[in-house]
Protein backbone atom coordinates (compact mmCIF):
# COMPACT_ATOMS: atom_id res chain seq x y z
CA UNK A 1 0.00 0.00 0.00
CA UNK A 2 1.21 3.48 -0.83
CA UNK A 3 -0.15 6.89 0.05
CA UNK A 4 0.38 10.37 -1.31
CA UNK A 5 -0.86 13.67 0.10
CA UNK A 6 -1.61 16.84 -1.83
CA UNK A 7 -2.42 19.89 0.27
CA UNK A 8 -4.62 22.61 -1.17
CA UNK A 9 -5.71 25.84 0.48
CA UNK A 10 -9.10 24.58 1.69
CA UNK A 11 -8.66 20.81 1.66
CA UNK A 12 -6.25 17.90 1.48
CA UNK A 13 -6.24 15.06 -1.03
CA UNK A 14 -5.15 11.60 0.10
CA UNK A 15 -4.36 9.24 -2.78
CA UNK A 16 -4.21 5.60 -1.72
CA UNK A 17 -2.97 2.71 -3.81
CA UNK A 18 -2.64 -1.06 -3.43
CA UNK A 19 -4.22 -3.17 -0.67
CA UNK A 20 -5.79 -1.55 2.38
CA UNK A 21 -6.08 -4.34 4.96
CA UNK A 22 -5.46 -4.94 8.66
CA UNK A 23 -1.71 -4.70 8.00
CA UNK A 24 -1.74 -1.37 6.14
CA UNK A 25 -4.80 0.42 7.55
CA UNK A 26 -2.98 1.66 10.72
CA UNK A 27 -0.67 3.62 8.38
CA UNK A 28 -3.70 5.14 6.62
CA UNK A 29 -5.31 5.95 9.97
CA UNK A 30 -2.17 7.70 11.21
CA UNK A 31 -1.99 9.83 8.05
CA UNK A 32 -5.69 10.74 8.18
CA UNK A 33 -5.47 11.78 11.84
CA UNK A 34 -2.56 14.08 10.98
CA UNK A 35 -4.39 15.60 7.99
CA UNK A 36 -7.75 16.47 9.55
CA UNK A 37 -7.25 19.50 11.77
CA UNK A 38 -9.42 22.45 12.80
CA UNK A 39 -7.68 24.63 10.21
CA UNK A 40 -7.75 22.00 7.45
CA UNK A 41 -10.93 20.03 8.08
CA UNK A 42 -11.84 18.88 4.56
CA UNK A 43 -10.43 15.65 3.13
CA UNK A 44 -10.83 14.08 -0.30
CA UNK A 45 -9.74 10.47 -0.65
CA UNK A 46 -8.81 9.18 -4.10
CA UNK A 47 -9.38 5.40 -4.17
CA UNK A 48 -8.76 4.86 -7.90
CA UNK A 49 -5.65 2.78 -7.34
CA UNK A 50 -6.94 0.80 -4.35
CA UNK A 51 -7.17 -2.80 -5.50
CA UNK A 52 -8.36 -4.35 -2.25
CA UNK A 53 -10.06 -3.10 0.93
CA UNK A 54 -11.30 -5.05 3.94
CA UNK A 55 -13.42 -3.97 6.93
CA UNK A 56 -10.42 -2.45 8.71
CA UNK A 57 -9.99 -0.07 5.74
CA UNK A 58 -13.68 0.76 5.82
CA UNK A 59 -13.49 1.29 9.61
CA UNK A 60 -10.56 3.68 9.13
CA UNK A 61 -12.60 5.76 6.68
CA UNK A 62 -15.55 5.71 9.11
CA UNK A 63 -13.23 7.16 11.75
CA UNK A 64 -12.12 9.83 9.24
CA UNK A 65 -15.79 10.68 8.60
CA UNK A 66 -16.48 11.00 12.32
CA UNK A 67 -13.47 13.28 12.69
CA UNK A 68 -14.42 15.56 9.79
CA UNK A 69 -18.02 15.71 11.08
CA UNK A 70 -16.73 16.66 14.52
CA UNK A 71 -14.72 19.51 13.00
CA UNK A 72 -17.66 20.58 10.78
CA UNK A 73 -15.64 19.53 7.76
CA UNK A 74 -16.24 17.32 4.73
CA UNK A 75 -14.99 13.89 3.70
CA UNK A 76 -15.41 12.80 0.09
CA UNK A 77 -14.38 9.50 -1.47
CA UNK A 78 -13.98 9.16 -5.22
CA UNK A 79 -13.02 6.90 -8.14
CA UNK A 80 -13.83 3.62 -6.37
CA UNK A 81 -13.38 0.43 -8.40
CA UNK A 82 -16.44 -1.82 -8.57
CA UNK A 83 -15.00 -4.35 -6.11
CA UNK A 84 -14.35 -1.59 -3.55
CA UNK A 85 -17.84 -0.11 -4.11
CA UNK A 86 -19.23 -3.58 -3.35
CA UNK A 87 -17.46 -3.63 0.02
CA UNK A 88 -19.15 -0.34 0.97
CA UNK A 89 -22.52 -1.59 -0.27
CA UNK A 90 -22.22 -4.93 1.54
CA UNK A 91 -21.20 -3.01 4.68
CA UNK A 92 -24.34 -0.89 4.18
CA UNK A 93 -22.16 2.19 4.51
CA UNK A 94 -22.45 3.41 0.92
CA UNK A 95 -25.20 5.84 1.94
CA UNK A 96 -23.24 7.10 4.96
CA UNK A 97 -20.32 8.38 2.86
CA UNK A 98 -20.22 11.02 0.14
CA UNK A 99 -19.00 8.90 -2.78
CA UNK A 100 -18.25 10.44 -6.19
CA UNK A 101 -17.57 8.83 -9.55
CA UNK A 102 -14.47 10.88 -10.37
CA UNK A 103 -12.13 13.66 -9.27
CA UNK A 104 -14.01 16.37 -11.17
CA UNK A 105 -17.29 15.59 -9.38
CA UNK A 106 -15.59 15.26 -6.01
CA UNK A 107 -13.91 18.67 -6.35
CA UNK A 108 -17.15 20.44 -7.19
CA UNK A 109 -18.04 23.09 -4.60
CA UNK A 110 -14.91 22.54 -2.53
CA UNK B 1 -13.97 -33.93 -9.48
CA UNK B 2 -12.82 -36.11 -6.57
CA UNK B 3 -12.54 -34.36 -3.24
CA UNK B 4 -9.30 -32.37 -3.12
CA UNK B 5 -7.82 -30.77 -0.04
CA UNK B 6 -5.34 -27.91 0.38
CA UNK B 7 -3.98 -26.74 3.71
CA UNK B 8 -2.10 -23.69 4.97
CA UNK B 9 -0.75 -23.36 8.51
CA UNK B 10 0.54 -19.87 9.05
CA UNK B 11 1.56 -17.56 11.95
CA UNK B 12 -1.26 -15.24 13.02
CA UNK B 13 0.24 -11.88 12.05
CA UNK B 14 -1.10 -9.10 9.86
CA UNK B 15 1.80 -9.18 7.39
CA UNK B 16 0.68 -12.71 6.41
CA UNK B 17 -2.78 -11.61 5.28
CA UNK B 18 -1.59 -10.89 1.73
CA UNK B 19 -0.06 -14.37 1.51
CA UNK B 20 -3.29 -15.95 2.79
CA UNK B 21 -5.30 -13.99 0.18
CA UNK B 22 -2.94 -15.10 -2.59
CA UNK B 23 -3.26 -18.77 -1.53
CA UNK B 24 -7.06 -18.58 -1.51
CA UNK B 25 -7.47 -16.53 -4.68
CA UNK B 26 -5.13 -18.75 -6.74
CA UNK B 27 -7.10 -21.88 -5.83
CA UNK B 28 -10.43 -20.12 -6.45
CA UNK B 29 -9.19 -18.94 -9.87
CA UNK B 30 -7.83 -22.39 -10.67
CA UNK B 31 -11.23 -24.03 -10.18
CA UNK B 32 -12.89 -21.44 -12.38
CA UNK B 33 -14.73 -18.96 -10.17
CA UNK B 34 -15.47 -15.57 -11.75
CA UNK B 35 -13.27 -12.60 -10.78
CA UNK B 36 -16.17 -11.25 -8.73
CA UNK B 37 -16.50 -14.48 -6.74
CA UNK B 38 -12.71 -14.81 -6.31
CA UNK B 39 -12.71 -11.33 -4.73
CA UNK B 40 -15.61 -12.27 -2.44
CA UNK B 41 -13.94 -15.51 -1.29
CA UNK B 42 -10.64 -13.69 -0.75
CA UNK B 43 -12.33 -10.97 1.32
CA UNK B 44 -14.34 -13.44 3.42
CA UNK B 45 -11.19 -15.43 4.26
CA UNK B 46 -9.25 -12.22 5.01
CA UNK B 47 -11.98 -11.08 7.41
CA UNK B 48 -12.03 -14.42 9.23
CA UNK B 49 -8.22 -14.50 9.55
CA UNK B 50 -8.12 -10.83 10.61
CA UNK B 51 -10.57 -11.73 13.41
CA UNK B 52 -8.23 -14.49 14.59
CA UNK B 53 -5.25 -12.09 14.55
CA UNK B 54 -7.14 -9.31 16.36
CA UNK B 55 -9.16 -11.27 18.90
CA UNK B 56 -8.23 -14.94 19.30
CA UNK B 57 -4.75 -14.81 20.76
CA UNK B 58 -2.77 -12.57 23.10
CA UNK B 59 0.39 -13.23 21.10
CA UNK B 60 1.34 -14.65 17.72
CA UNK B 61 0.06 -18.22 17.30
CA UNK B 62 -1.15 -20.24 14.35
CA UNK B 63 -4.03 -20.01 11.90
CA UNK B 64 -5.07 -23.24 10.24
CA UNK B 65 -6.76 -22.88 6.86
CA UNK B 66 -8.19 -25.83 4.93
CA UNK B 67 -9.75 -25.66 1.48
CA UNK B 68 -11.82 -28.61 0.26
CA UNK B 69 -13.06 -28.93 -3.29
CA UNK B 70 -15.70 -31.26 -4.64
CA UNK B 71 -17.71 -31.24 -7.84
CA UNK B 72 -20.22 -28.65 -6.64
CA UNK B 73 -18.55 -26.40 -4.08
CA UNK B 74 -15.48 -24.90 -2.44
CA UNK B 75 -15.40 -25.19 1.34
CA UNK B 76 -12.99 -23.21 3.52
CA UNK B 77 -12.42 -24.00 7.19
CA UNK B 78 -10.42 -21.55 9.31
CA UNK B 79 -9.62 -22.59 12.85
CA UNK B 80 -7.66 -21.41 15.87
CA UNK B 81 -7.16 -22.42 19.50
CA UNK B 82 -7.77 -18.95 20.90
CA UNK B 83 -10.22 -17.41 23.37
CA UNK B 84 -13.31 -17.90 21.17
CA UNK B 85 -16.36 -15.65 20.98
CA UNK B 86 -20.14 -15.65 20.94
CA UNK B 87 -21.05 -15.06 17.31
CA UNK B 88 -24.77 -14.70 18.15
CA UNK B 89 -24.04 -11.55 20.13
CA UNK B 90 -22.72 -9.97 16.94
CA UNK B 91 -25.31 -11.43 14.59
CA UNK B 92 -28.22 -10.42 16.81
CA UNK B 93 -27.29 -6.76 16.62
CA UNK B 94 -29.60 -4.50 14.64
CA UNK B 95 -26.90 -4.01 12.03
CA UNK B 96 -28.71 -1.26 10.11
CA UNK B 97 -29.16 0.84 13.23
CA UNK B 98 -25.68 -0.07 14.45
CA UNK B 99 -24.00 1.07 11.24
CA UNK B 100 -26.19 4.18 11.08
CA UNK B 101 -24.44 5.15 14.30
CA UNK B 102 -21.14 4.54 12.48
CA UNK B 103 -20.13 1.69 14.78
CA UNK B 104 -18.11 -0.89 12.87
CA UNK B 105 -17.11 -3.55 15.42
CA UNK B 106 -18.24 -6.94 14.09
CA UNK B 107 -18.48 -5.64 10.54
CA UNK B 108 -16.12 -8.40 9.36
CA UNK B 109 -18.54 -11.16 10.46
CA UNK B 110 -21.46 -9.48 8.67
CA UNK B 111 -19.32 -9.20 5.55
CA UNK B 112 -18.43 -12.92 5.68
CA UNK B 113 -22.16 -13.79 5.78
CA UNK B 114 -22.90 -11.44 2.89
CA UNK B 115 -20.02 -12.72 0.75
CA UNK B 116 -20.40 -16.50 1.05
CA UNK B 117 -23.28 -18.89 0.29
CA UNK B 118 -23.10 -20.70 3.66
CA UNK B 119 -21.31 -19.76 6.87
CA UNK B 120 -21.11 -21.66 10.14
CA UNK B 121 -19.28 -20.66 13.33
CA UNK B 122 -18.35 -23.05 16.13
CA UNK B 123 -16.55 -21.91 19.23
CA UNK B 124 -15.24 -23.82 22.24
CA UNK B 125 -13.26 -21.09 24.00
CA UNK B 126 -9.63 -22.05 24.60
CA UNK B 127 -9.99 -25.29 22.63
CA UNK B 128 -11.11 -24.57 19.12
CA UNK B 129 -12.91 -21.87 17.19
CA UNK B 130 -13.84 -22.69 13.64
CA UNK B 131 -15.51 -20.86 10.80
CA UNK B 132 -16.68 -22.94 7.86
CA UNK B 133 -17.70 -21.12 4.69
CA UNK B 134 -18.98 -22.45 1.40
CA UNK B 135 -19.18 -21.08 -2.14
CA UNK B 136 -21.07 -23.11 -4.72
CA UNK B 137 -20.00 -23.42 -8.35
CA UNK B 138 -23.67 -23.56 -9.26
CA UNK B 139 -26.24 -21.50 -7.40
CA UNK B 140 -30.01 -21.66 -8.07
CA UNK B 141 -29.36 -23.77 -11.14
CA UNK B 142 -27.04 -21.11 -12.62
CA UNK B 143 -23.42 -21.98 -13.38
CA UNK B 144 -21.09 -19.45 -11.79
CA UNK B 145 -17.76 -20.76 -13.03
CA UNK B 146 -16.11 -18.28 -15.41
CA UNK B 147 -14.80 -21.06 -17.68
CA UNK B 148 -18.34 -22.22 -18.32
CA UNK B 149 -20.15 -18.85 -18.52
Amino acid sequence: MELEVIKKEKFSILKLSGDVDLYSSPQVRKKILSLITKSNKNLLVDLAEVTYMDSSGVATLVEALQLTNKNSGTLRLYSLRDAIKDVFELSRLDKVFNIYENEEQAFEGM
Amino acid sequence: MNKEKYQLKIPSKTDNLELIRTFVSRISEMVGFTDDDVYKIELAVDEACANVIKHAYKKEEEINLVIELDYKKLTIIISDQGIGFDVNKILNRDIKNYLAQMKVGGLGIHLIHALMDEVEFRSEPGRKTEVKMVKYFVKDGKIKKSSES
